[in-house]
């Protein structure tokens, strides 16, 4: 059985995934919180499996803190983590990801990554992408990186007649769009479109 | 083709010397005045100690990464001085010891390959020697000790200020009671070719080394220094404790490389780190194998704009063994860049950790920075950690963070043994495989030296 949980924010929870359950977790984050949130997500029963896609949309002085914690405690397990964070302004998004594998989760499959585009000068980033493997037959990889724009990247599509807010946009949908693929639900995905859409022409008359 | 050895015992060996002055266990305030007395040093130096004491007393113990529960402080030598003076030609040091190097090879090295030898033995020099036209070109390459008697100005202007005794506890502990070391200074423009080296051993049950080196590359100058160590197995816990401080100025280079292997008792805790200026360059080559516990992150500044920053490190973690190494790099400055490449390999229940951090400051625009981390496991008992922090207050920067953790493939295995090699040959030949970005940047005879390290560890390791 596969479900798909739509979510606004990163919520504090404890997920246990038991036997052969499939789940999808989709985030679209515009709102900030104080302080730091912390979601676990535990693949008790054999041959679970979690796929979390987070798309992080920072916006004035909010600040976006979570612990996400991965436990593997059954063999044949998958929680694989994809989040992507555009800050403007002095958004902050600082994300932990711990992830576990613990000795009797054989044949488990792990993925952890954070990538960040910081569109302001006071934007910042803080990633910590930790992983803790007890056993070997294991598949287990992270991958973090934090950087603006692309110069060129902006520079070819000005040259091709866009706005500087154009070719912004572009390139931060370019940026979600890697990630959306993953996602099944074509409503979902729209609405995913939509919000980068007008998060960037809120962002150019502020 | 590999060769195997399989013989452990060619570095576990020791040699019976008999120390000239063996501290009583345990660590008070009027052991270090006896310690800086018996070394006439000067008063500044001898309160930078008390100083340091009463903050070692204050700091807690770590209580993050490997167990140090083990440690008993009152169980240790802090202080032993072979010979009275560190003596600078080859036929005055006594024979025990120049045994005891003769097992490690180390003349050869030195007459064939390279220029000098700050040979550490216990807690003090025995041997230096320097080339003679490094010395005119106003090289300094003596034991820390020597450093502060000849060269008090310079000692003091640069002594404590990369890695100050407040920074840990195991720093203030080293600042306290340290002993040995290398003191280097290279002036303007100098360039030293060859790699200058250091042997370090300890050789006397429950003996702390406290070594501390500090190496000052002065502007557009350049050296590799080249840290061995192969230690004696002994019964019962030893505690080495360094500290290593760098200060590379406007347009220099500094690689300081290490290849260790402590034996299976020691704590292995270890504070580096080195302060790069302007368009300088600072690499650190770690290979950490052997050790109880090994926590070691060498470190950069980037200070000054244009600064590079790079640090390799492989470790081995065997048997109940904890590599807890890595790696930290801090941009201060616009246009800097650095590099880290960890790998890691973890055998028969050890356990080996990546431990980074990359921080940018706000201001420190168009950095650059990739971090790499591999983990290899060879089976099912071992386990594998990767701690890396990203800490980015700049917009314009680029950072790349990655890391793969895997086991020794069927696939590669079957196709060796389909090639005639035994299971344990095959397993060696790949992680050999596995190594080798790292080893072949180590100077010839110690690349050589590290494959068959690896090759040690990996016999017995199947079946």
């Amino acid at each position: 059985m596969k479900k798909i949980l739509f979510l606004n924010t990163i919520p504090n929870k404890t997920i246990v995934l038991k036997n052969n359950e499939e789940l999808t977790i989709v985030g679209l984050i515009t709102n900030g919180w104080e302080g730091i949130r912390h979601l676990t997500i535990k693949a008790m029963g054999r041959g679970a499996a979690c796929k979390c896609i987070f798309f992080i949309l920072g916006t004035n002085n909010s600040s976006y803190s979570a612990k996400i914690e991965a436990i593997h405690a059954a063999p044949q397990t998958q929680i694989k983590a994809r989040i992507r964070s555009v800050l403007t302004d002095k958004s902050s998004c600082g994300i932990e990801g711990a992830w576990s594998i613990e000795k009797k989760a054989s044949g488990a499959d792990t993925y952890f990554a954070h990538h960040t585009l910081l569109l302001s000068q006071g934007a910042s980033a803080k990633t910590a992408p930790f992983l803790e493997i007890k056993t070997d037959d294991v598949k287990a990889g992270h991958a973090a990186s934090v950087g603006k724009v692309d110069g060129d990247a902006l520079f070819y599509l000005l040259s091709r007649g866009l706005s500087e807010q154009q070719a912004r946009a572009l390139l931060v949908q370019g940026f979600f769009e890697t990630e959306l693929a993953a996602i099944e639900n074509e409503k979902i995905k729209d609405t995913i479109r939509v919000a980068v859409t007008t998060f960037l022409s809120k962002e150019k008359h502020e | 083709m590999l060769t195997q050895t399989g013989d452990n015992t060619a570095f576990s060996f020791r040699t019976k010397t008999k120390s000239f002055f063996t501290s009583q266990k345990g660590l008070n305030a009027d052991l270090i005045r006896e310690i800086s007395r018996q070394k006439s040093e000067p008063e500044w130096m001898l309160n930078f100690r008390l100083r340091a004491y009463e903050i070692f007393l204050t700091k807690k113990m770590p209580n993050w990464g490997a167990n140090l529960t083990g440690i008993d402080f009152d169980n240790i030598h802090y202080y032993v001085r072979p010979q009275d003076k560190a003596k600078r030609s080859w036929d005055d040091v006594p024979p025990e010891i120049k045994d005891t190097f003769d097992k490690l090879g180390i003349p050869e090295a030195e007459r064939k390959f390279l220029a000098g030898t700050g040979a550490q033995f216990e807690s003090e020099m025995v041997y230096h020697s320097l080339a003679e036209n490094l010395a005119k070109q106003g090289v300094i390459f003596e034991s820390t000790d020597d450093g502060l008697k000849n060269h008090p100005e310079l000692f003091k202007k640069y002594f404590g200020t990369v890695v100050p005794p407040g920074d840990n506890k195991f720093a203030a502990l080293n600042s306290a009671v340290w002993s040995g070391g290398s003191f280097i200074y290279v002036p303007k423009n100098v360039h030293i070719e060859l790699p200058l080296q250091a042997y370090f051993r300890i050789n006397i049950e429950n003996m702390g080394q406290f070594e501390r080196t500090l190496i000052i590359a002065d502007e557009g100058s350049s050296i590799h220094y080249v840290e061995g160590c192969t230690a004696p197995t002994y019964s019962s816990d030893s505690l080495h404790s360094a500290v290593v401080e760098i200060i590379v100025k406007k347009g220099a280079r500094v690689q300081y490389t290490t290849i260790q292997n402590w034996s299976g008792n020691v704590y292995n805790l270890v504070t580096k780190r080195a302060m790069a200026y302007e368009n300088a360059e600072m690499v650190w080559l770690d290979c950490n194998l052997g050790s109880k516990v090994t926590m070691k992150y060498p470190s950069i500044i980037l200070r000054e704009r244009g600064a590079k920053g790079e640090i390799q490190s492989l470790a081995f973690a065997s048997k109940g063994q904890h590599q807890d190494a890595g790696g930290k790099v801090i941009h201060l400055a616009p246009d800097t860049s650095s590099t880290i490449i960890s790998k890691s390999i973890s055998k028969n229940g050890g356990r080996s950790t990546y431990r980074g951090l990359v921080k940018v400051i706000k201001g420190a625009k168009n950095v650059k920075t990739r971090v790499v981390c591999d983990a290899l496991m060879l089976d099912p008992a071992s386990r594998s950690d990767t701690y890396p922090t990203m800490d980015i207050k700049e917009e314009d920067v680029a950072i790349a963070h990655e890391a793969t953790v895997a086991s020794i493939g069927e696939d590669e295995l079957f196709y060796l043994m389909s090639r005639g090699l035994a299971e344990e040959q095959a397993a060696t030949l790949i992680v050999n495989g596995f190594a080798n970005p790292i080893v072949r940047q180590l100077p010839m005879e110690y690349a050589v030296e590290l494959n068959r390290l690896l090759a040690l560890e990996m016999t017995g390791s199947v079946g």
